[in-house]
């Protein structure tokens, strides 16, 4: 069974790939993986009730802390991108052990007032070149290129994100660069054929990647490497089109959803001034008085609805985008894994069968 | 017909049980009007409540001979807690939405009822103005508020064996007034023309209705 899959038509293309030794334009510049961020915090629950049963309706709460995970990675992507001074940027649920510089982000805080997001970025040689919380409040904004994706409230704060990712990679000599693209290749192989690429790579406690020597120009498996790594390329880029896809619908939601936010922070404030007002100088236990107690209760319910059909009116316009693209992600992902798998046997023949 | 005054101030309740799984609830989804004839005389009841309150101070006057200033008869107070409660149990339309964990009813010219009760456990929230408890007692559906200014109110709803009518029992009380003031409503389904339209909330469009069995 495994010698049929060995002469699959793909392999061909395996065994036919070009030099791993690389000079085009696009190596000039660092191709950048972005994870899907995660949250801080776990979204508060609102009434205080045993966790027993599951909700029967989602959570708008919990939808927008998952819609905010994708859309601010590729925020991120679309600023790395316009900036010109980044390869290929990719959005992608996984951590991209492959990537010449891989960024991870943590939503700390997120109100529509104000955005806090722990970043850091890592180039295959271990080498951090930003971690740190970056913190943002609300402005509007307007891209000069028209384009409405490219818009956000914190978008200064993204920018900040950039210039000093942007920094860095400047900074790179050639020869800094191409070690960060060659060990990124194979720490990429690494992760396929482990017996095959160990003696290469050398790993610190710190996380920190030594090149102890590069593989011969002409090794085969190498050019394997190389080729398989473009075809998941290929298929990242697959997934990164869905990603693109939510974004283009979401966002414009995730921009009313913050703005609606920030409206109630200011209708928190008219609040604090009702709470202020309430001790009036109504006589105790008067119409008046009760009316006062009354309307302001009232008050605090209609803003609770409120909010909770800005909360339900995300989730119903966001439902439709955000299952049919975790439907193609788990779709892509499941046949990439498969195939990945299928990559790692093969490899591993291979290499046994060179080692003799 | 009438409900009793109660003699106390707290309208308190307590679950039958928090862990009634296997006992249906009762639905009380639907498009509600209040019947008029059925339901108190708001005058009618408030007159009731005053002469049980003066029964209730001449008895303490009696039986506390020489403790003349008997609290409870505050006119101001007592007219005061009256008219808001008139203006509150007015509640001529109702539209009650319920599922297993949840019922939510909308009130004309008032705030929604809402009660999320996850396994029939009571449910406490509070806001900057006051806390509410709400839930089940037996197949009575209950809503608690505590508000600033000493003022309660309640609500209780059941619904007649024969699932044709809703009764709301109200109870609106003050830290100023010894007893509260209790107003029965009764309520028959009605068919809206809501009713044949399926409405979503949306954010960008606000709500947005397809008629029942057509996509959008």
């Amino acid at each position: 069974m495994k010698r049929k899959q060995l002469f699959r038509p793909w392999l061909l293309v395996l065994l036919v790939a070009s030099s791993w030794v690389r000079a085009s334009d696009e190596e000039h510049f660092v191709d950048v993986s972005i994870q899907i961020f995660t949250q801080a915090e776990k979204p508060p629950e609102k009434a205080v009730r045993p966790a027993t049963k599951e909700p029967t309706k989602p959570d708008p709460v919990q939808a927008v802390a998952v819609s905010e995970t994708r859309l601010l990675p590729m925020y991120l992507r679309y600023r790395l991108e316009q900036s010109g001074n980044f390869g290929a940027v990719r959005v992608l649920p996984l951590l991209d052990n492959g990537a010449d510089l891989r960024i991870s982000g943590q939503i700390l805080k997120s109100d529509g007032n104000v955005l806090q997001l722990a970043i850091k970025a890592t180039d295959s040689t271990g080498r951090v070149w930003i971690d740190r919380v970056f913190n943002g409040t609300a402005m509007a904004s307007h891209a000069l290129s028209g384009d409405a994706l490219a818009e956000d409230d914190f978008a200064q704060m993204f920018g900040e994100i950039t210039n000093g990712l942007k920094q860095q990679a400047q900074q790179l000599s050639s020869d800094e660069l191409s070690k960060i693209k060659n060990v990124s290749l194979l720490r990429y192989g690494l992760g396929l054929v482990p017996a095959a690429f160990s003696p290469y790579l050398e790993e610190s406690p710190k996380g920190e990647v030594t090149l102890k020597r590069m593989p011969a120009a002409t090794d085969p498996l190498m050019k394997r490497i190389l080729t398989i790594r473009g075809r998941e390329y290929e298929f990242i880029d697959v997934v990164d089109e869905e990603y693109a896809r939510f974004y283009s619908a979401a966002k414009p939601l995730y921009g009313l959803w913050r703005q609606s936010q920030r409206e109630q922070a200011e209708s928190s404030e008219t609040r604090n001034a009702r709470v202020l007002a309430s001790t009036s100088d109504f006589q105790h236990g008067s119409y008046r008085a009760l009316q006062q107690s009354y309307n302001n209760y009232r008050w605090a319910k209609l803003q609770e609805l409120y909010v909770d059909e800005l909360g339900e009116g995300f989730t119903n316009e966001i439902e439709p985008t955000e299952l049919q693209t975790n439907d193609a992600l788990h779709r892509l992902t499941g046949t990439f894994e498969q195939q990945y798998r299928e990559w790692r046997g093969i490899l591993a023949e291979l290499f046994a069968l060179d080692a003799k | 017909m009438l409900a009793s005054c109660a003699t106390t101030h707290e309208q308190t309740f307590k679950p039958e049980s928090t862990q009634l799984h296997n006992a249906k609830l009762p639905d009380f989804s639907g498009h509600w009007e209040k019947n008029y004839q059925a339901s108190d005389v708001f005058s009618n009841r408030f007159q009731l409540y005053v002469a049980d309150i003066r029964r209730g101070i001449v008895r303490n006057t009696n039986e506390n001979a020489g403790f003349k200033e008997a609290s409870g008869l505050d006119a101001k107070s007592i007219n005061g807690l009256a008219q808001l409660a008139e203006e509150i149990t007015r509640m001529p339309l109702l539209n009650i939405k319920q599922d297993d964990a949840s019922v939510n009813v909308e009130r004309e010219n008032d705030f929604n009822l809402r009660c999320l009760y996850h396994e029939k456990q009571f449910v406490q929230r509070t806001n900057a103005f006051g806390s509410e408890r709400c839930g089940w007692t037996n197949d009575r559906m209950v809503f608690q508020m505590y508000m600033a200014g000493g003022l309660q109110v309640s609500h209780l709803f059941s619904l007649s064996p024969d699932g044709t009518q809703l009764n709301v029992t109200s109870t609106i009380g003050s830290d100023r007034v010894t007893a509260p003031i209790v107003i029965s409503n009764y309520y028959t389904r009605f068919v809206s023309q809501d009713d044949h339209y399926d409405c979503k909330q949306t954010l960008t469009r606000n709500k947005v209705c397809s008629q029942q069995g057509h996509s959008k």
